[in-house]
């Protein structure tokens, strides 16, 4: 083994690593669409206490808010197609990409569900009262009077669930995913230079977690402020 | 294979012999944390000398970084220059067989700082100046304001957020496994190794989690009630 810690090779592993850097952003992009469209729906079945589903609402964010994502995305590992093999669908055969990818979305569902229905729950009455009276109806109201108001008080926490899915992507590489810490990693079993894989991908979780933290307080200043 | 409930007992068995390993990584690492956390986050508040101007600049760079990247930065930096030593003293494997929790403590532990640096921050920030200028007509000095007036009111906005920072430090242990550390999910998993019941062996771990995280929560909904009570009683602070 030469030298411990060689700067020389971070330059040289960093275009190696950033080629990888588009499958942790996909795992981001997916895990916020997804956890925001059922974390919408488990928000309002929690507001309108939709029977049976509210407490299952009840039930999966307190289990995912309660558990490490590491956990649950092995549960989801194995478990999901022992659970889609009762309905005759067999995904033995999916790319592990999948299943990170709906363990993450569904993590995020929790989290961004407790975001969303105190949103929703912090727009008055009011504002349902008087879209009623001139004449919307239910699902009016909510997509063009409630959902509005609700995203921009939403907005803060929203911003900092982002960049707290995209540092809970380093957890993907321990299901083989190669992603930038998975190819750190790669690299440092064929070469024995672990440590300067893994401070480029450091480097990258920084610069990514400010140039996000930045962009959400420009938005927010800018499109936000009243 | 088929999910069979009658092999959680012996996982869960397991994961609660290694339940003291989790506590210690976590809470160890939290009173680290609450220790070194709050000066600096008095220091960034105070502008002191250019140690707060070097933390300004250091706390949001290492708050980008994930703690499975601490913890395995700090095994090969720990370990690696000890196995130069060994080799050199011809030490054997003595060193390999350190116990590696020590390692998993420092990496949690400078994760936990800058965690409750920053929930600190927020909590100083959330005193009213008035506050201090109270304290200096009184005669207070600065240390005596910060120390009899101000940490203690912002102890009582902070406490349910370090609630919700002891949650993440729980859950975020249980990533100590990548450098072998046995804590409940490793222990868990390990007992799954002799028959394959690893679904089985995830969901005992996830149980002992989700008892003690949902235990902490409780907790610090109990706080947040009653700090949101006493702002009332102060007549809106």
């Amino acid at each position: 083994m030469g030298k411990l810690f060689d700067p020389a090779l971070i330059i040289e592993y960093a275009p190696l690593i950033l080629s990888r850097l588009p499958v942790t952003l996909l795992i981001v992009f997916w895990a916020i669409v997804g956890g925001s469209v059922l974390g919408t729906l488990l928000a309002l079945a929690r507001i309108h206490k939709v029977p049976f589903l509210n407490g299952a609402a009840v039930f999966f964010i307190s289990f995912v808010r309660g558990t490490p994502i590491l956990i649950q995305m092995f549960i989801v590992y194995y478990g999901l197609p022992l659970l889609l093999m009762y309905f005759g669908i067999n995904i033995t055969r999916w790319a592990k990409l999948n299943f990170v990818l709906v363990s993450y979305a569904l993590n995020n569902a929790a989290f961004l569900a407790e975001i969303i229905r105190s949103a929703i729950l912090s727009v008055p009455a009011s504002q349902s009262e008087a879209a009623w009276s001139v004449g919307l109806s239910a699902s009016q109201t909510f997509r063009r009077i409630i959902l509005p108001q609700a995203f921009r008080t939403a907005f803060p926490a929203f911003g900092a669930r982002v960049i707290n899915a995209m540092q809970d992507t380093a957890l993907a590489f321990t299901l083989g995913i190669l992603d930038i810490l998975g190819q750190a990693q790669a690299i440092g079993i064929r070469t024995y230079h672990t440590l300067e894989g893994y401070v480029v991908t450091a480097i990258i979780f920084i610069v990514a977690s400010l140039l996000m933290e930045h962009t959400f307080a420009f938005i927010e200043r800018r499109r936000l402020a009243r | 294979m088929t999910f069979d409930a009658s092999y959680i007992w012996p996982s869960l068995i397991a994961a609660l012999q290694c339940l003291h390993v989790t506590l210690i990584l976590s809470f160890v690492s939290f009173c680290v944390g609450l220790l070194l956390g709050t000066p600096v986050a008095v220091s960034r508040k105070f502008h002191a000398t250019w140690t707060s101007y070097a933390l300004g600049v250091l706390i949001p760079i290492l708050k980008g970084v994930p703690l499975v990247l601490y913890v395995l930065m700090f095994n090969f930096a720990i370990l690696k220059p000890l196995d130069a030593l060994s080799e050199y003293y011809a030490w054997a494997d003595g060193l390999r067989r350190m116990d590696k929790i020590y390692i998993g403590l420092v990496a949690m532990s400078v994760s936990a700082t800058v965690m409750i640096s920053e929930t600190m921050r927020s909590a100083l920030s959330s005193v009213s100046e008035g506050q201090y200028e109270a304290c200096f007509s009184v005669g207070l000095t600065k240390w005596q304001a910060l120390r009899r007036v101000v940490l203690p009111q912002a102890m009582v906005f902070a406490a349910p957020v370090l609630c919700n920072n002891i949650i993440s430090l729980i859950k975020g242990s249980s990533i100590v496994f990548v450098v072998g550390i046995m804590d409940v999910l490793n222990s868990a998993k390990t007992s799954a190794q002799i028959n394959y019941r690893f679904l089985e062996a995830y969901i005992a771990s996830a149980l002992v989690y989700w008892v003690i995280c949902a235990t902490v929560g409780r907790i610090g909904w109990f706080l947040e009630k009653r700090q949101a009570r006493g702002v009332a009683k102060a007549g809106g602070a």
